[in-house]
């Protein structure tokens, strides 16, 4: 299920809201797994099965990496079971075809390409075991006993399927039923949830109709312009799906009592490469960060080795993304870009104008999102010779204009919506006018971006996250 | 998030809490609670249905897949949202959605993308004329962004109908024909004239355009032009295929209209379907949204009109929807009509029906769009 279908909006979220909120606290967990096993096996009852063993591992696994209770010896061993477990699901079934495919054109063998269904979300909830897993043995939080409240961690519908990678050690108090009710714990995650919804609905649905008019347009219609514009569309598009996608969990979580860190922090208005990866899908950096970089020896072991780990990271970021050359390309780009900015671009860097620094933070930025964009390596060469010039296009053409000028409205609101300029609005009419704006102007808006996001995505044929082939 | 926008006061949060609750309510009460449609006037399709629950439907997902369609095709509202989305994509300067232009007047136009089909199709229909045994005419009407380019949005960007028209490919082309009608300044004149020639929310012409067209063709073939004693039977509203392309709020109905000869009497087969009919107009379908459906009642593989027109001629037509504004006038000149759509007519070619009919000529009634687009035109045999 999506958070962006009537389904979920309109019969799965009343019937569960009614029932969580009626029963004693004892139960909430109770409900919560339940409800949360059923939104999974909406679209894929067959996994089910998967996730349930999934959970079985990461339960016990969890339980014996307990190096106090049962010595190291035995907590290492539950752990390394744990990464082979999650490790072996996700190459399984995200990278076999990819392994065959390769192999067959590498080494000309003949072996039958398997169909393998990706299992929604395995990608998130198979990190989410892990880092539970390490944490107790690190010592960082004890392992879960009950059965139940690791379940509804793993299984969590809200932010089940496309993240944020929430950690266990982050929610494991409000796990433990210590969660917080109240009306404005309740309002701020519906303000959230109107929010994020009308960012997928109204902005990243609508900007993907250019991208997909430009890149599936006639060559004798496209112009360097148009390529460029392209690029910049699925730029906006990616963002406003993904954070909106994050936002809409953060809100869910926060009405059910739960409060998960940002994922999002305005990346577009980086100033380096750098920056952008501390403000882009902090969840998975993060976790990359403390599970892999720091675990290979991050910076300690000398300048060459700290080198060597990130780029390791980056590849294995890159792959994350899907089984695909593009998304390694994507990663080993940023990797490189990394290393650069780490060895000699950053001091420059900071000493050149702002606004220098943004357009070439953007301008790598949109280059990293026209490798991402394509999984075809035909149509992602021809982009970029299309982008740079050597597409034998005119640098512009009437269709170009046509394109700009019928998207332009929006793409202003997508680059005001991309600064932290409208939440500094909302706080300054917080304080100078509380009453009209709390009273008034904010159920309004709120009440309007639900209706006209329901609007739209009652009647557009368009409408899947990006984030969940991932 | 920020902690001192939760102030003391309890009521902003109750406000809101409401607000997502009223919404929650009203949109699945309205959905679950109001009766099911079958089918949607405003799109023009039938709406998904409740989906059969069984085991294997949910194992398979087409349970899950089949709610999610039934419950957005009967969403609260339906019509509303949709019209909300256009509207609200219009205002924000989108005066080109889903194929189609918001022009001036109220005037919705299809966007022509030119395609290397029309050349083809052009070729085969020639070849058909050359090796043809009795003479061939053709109809070829602009459709309505040529004729209406004037009232295109600023900066629209579409393949020029003129354009091919005025090429030495077309010049050629139309040397294959006994007669080879291109109806273009006409229509521009009734326009002028006050006459509209094509609806504004659909991509059919009007009945007063198909009859000006046809008095061209006829007095090619040096036939007298329409002269029965035609009523214009109008005044119903209609909202047409391109209305349910782009369903914005506050576009104005067409008045659709049709010629009646009360002296006309008429017997239509429609061979496949094994039924005949003495009216072209259907006037069930005039209750229903596509009135131009009403005409014929839609498009058939092989239809076979005779009337009492004088004279014994027989003319076998070859046409897309266009034609069907104009076979009721053209039916007062031939009193034997067989009409083929190569979309469905598979079963025969037209030499065949020439051949076996005795028909004196033929007739080519199409639209830009359908040479453009069509890939049928391989049946001709």
């Amino acid at each position: 299920m999506v958070f962006s279908s009537m389904v979920f909006l309109f019969a799965f979220v009343p019937v569960v809201f009614a029932l969580y909120f009626a029963v004693p606290k004892v139960l909430k967990n109770t409900i919560l797994f339940i409800v949360s096993l059923f939104f999974y096996a909406w679209g894929e009852p067959k996994y089910i099965l998967l996730m349930l063993t999934s959970i079985g591992a990461a339960y016990f696994t969890g339980l014996f990496a307990d190096k106090k209770k049962y010595g190291k010896t035995v907590a290492l061993t539950a752990t390394v079971l744990a990464v082979v477990w999650n490790m072996g699901l996700l190459l399984f079934f995200k990278y076999t075809p990819f392994f065959v495919e390769n192999t067959n054109s590498l080494f000309g063998t003949v072996f039958k390409v398997p169909e393998i269904a990706l299992p929604v979300g395995i990608s998130f909830y198979s990190f989410q075991s892990l880092s539970y897993v390490i944490d107790v043995y690190r010592g960082e939080v004890k392992p879960q006993k009950n059965f139940i409240t690791l379940g509804t961690y793993v299984a969590l519908f809200p932010q089940l399927v496309a993240g944020p990678i929430v950690r266990y050690i982050d929610i494991e108090k409000q796990l433990n039923s210590d969660r917080r009710f109240s009306a404005e714990q309740f309002a701020s995650g519906v303000k959230r949830f109107a929010v994020g919804l009308a960012k997928k609905a109204l902005l990243a649905n609508n900007i993907y109709i250019l991208f997909d008019e430009i890149s599936h347009a006639d060559s004798s219609k496209l112009s360097v312009g148009a390529a460029w514009l392209g690029t910049i569309a699925y730029t906006f598009q990616i963002y406003f799906d993904f954070s909106g996608y994050s936002d809409m969990a953060i809100g869910m979580g926060r009405m059910l009592g739960f409060d998960f860190l940002e994922n999002f922090n305005y990346p577009y208005i980086s100033q380096s490469i750098t920056e952008f990866w501390r403000r882009w899908h902090m969840s998975l950096s993060s976790w990359f960060r403390d599970y892999v970089y720091i675990p290979l020896g991050g910076n300690r072991k000398g300048k060459v080795r700290q080198c060597v780990n990130i780029m390791i990271v980056w590849c294995l970021t890159g792959f994350w993304h899907g089984a695909n050359w593009n998304f390694l390309l994507w990663g080993l780009y940023f990797g490189v870009l990394l290393l650069v900015e780490k060895l000699l671009l950053l001091k420059h860097l900071q000493t050149l104008p702002k606004v220098l620094q943004h357009i070439y933070a953007l301008f790598f930025i949109v280059i990293g999102w026209g490798i991402f964009a394509f999984e075809d390596t035909a149509q992602l060469k021809s982009n970029f010779a299309n982008m740079f010039g050597l597409g034998h296009l005119p640098i512009w053409n009437e269709q170009t204009s046509l394109w700009f000028t019928q998207f332009l409205p929006l793409m202003i609101v997508l680059i005001v919506g991309s600064t932290p300029l409208m939440d500094t609005l909302h706080q300054k009419f917080n304080e100078k006018f509380p009453n009209a704006y709390q009273l008034y102007i904010e159920p309004v808006c709120t009440a309007a971006m639900l209706i006209l996001s329901t609007a739209y995505l009652a009647s557009s044929a368009f409408n899947p996250f990006l984030y969940f082939r991932f | 998030m920020r902690k001192d926008d939760i102030k003391r006061n309890k009521l902003p949060a109750k406000i809101m809490t409401g607000v997502f609750i009223g919404y929650l309510a009203v949109f699945s009460l309205g959905t679950f609670l109001l009766k099911d449609r079958d089918f949607s006037e405003m799109e023009n399709r039938p709406l998904a249905q409740k989906p059969k629950f069984s085991a294997d439907a949910v194992m398979s997902g087409e349970f899950g897949s089949g709610t999610e369609k039934y419950m957005s095709d009967q969403i609260f509202l339906k019509d509303s949202m949709m019209s909300l989305k256009t509207s609200f994509d219009l205002m924000s300067g989108r005066t080109f959605q889903n194929g189609v232009y918001f022009g001036s007047n109220g005037y919705l136009l299809q966007r022509f993308d030119r395609s290397s089909q029309f050349d083809q199709n052009m070729q085969m229909i020639c070849d058909f004329a050359d090796s043809c045994s009795v003479p061939v005419g053709m109809i070829l009407v602009p459709n309505s962004i040529e004729v209406n380019a004037d009232k295109l949005p600023h900066g629209a960007v579409t393949d020029k109908q003129l354009d091919i028209k005025e090429s030495e490919k077309m010049e050629n082309y139309a040397t294959h024909f006994d007669q080879f009608i291109d109806p273009y300044e006409r229509l521009i004149q009734l326009q002028n004239d006050g006459i509209q020639a094509f609806y504004r929310t659909d991509h059919h012409w009007t009945a007063s355009a198909a009859r000006a067209t046809l008095d061209m063709w006829l007095d090619e073939c040096g036939i007298t032009g329409t002269d029965a004693p035609y009523e214009y039977i109008s005044g119903y509203d209609f909202y047409g295929t391109l209305y349910s392309k782009v369903p914005a709020a506050g576009i104005k109905p067409d008045n659709f209209g049709y010629y009646f000869n009360p002296e006309g009497v008429y017997n239509i087969e429609y061979v496949m379907e094994g039924r005949t009919a003495d009216t072209f107009v259907d006037k069930d379908q005039l209750d229903k949204k596509d009135k131009y459906g009403a005409l014929l009642g839609g498009n058939f593989a092989l239809l076979h009109i005779t009337s009492n027109a004088e004279g014994g001629r027989k003319l076998v037509v070859v046409k897309d929807s266009y034609a069907n504004a104009m076979l009721p006038m053209l039916a007062d000149k031939f009193s034997e009509i067989w009409v083929a759509d190569l979309r469905y007519y598979h079963t025969g070619t037209i030499s065949e029906l020439v051949a076996d009919n005795g028909a004196d000529q033929v007739l080519f009634i199409h639209n830009f769009d359908f040479i453009n687009e069509d890939r049928n035109f391989v049946w001709l045999g």
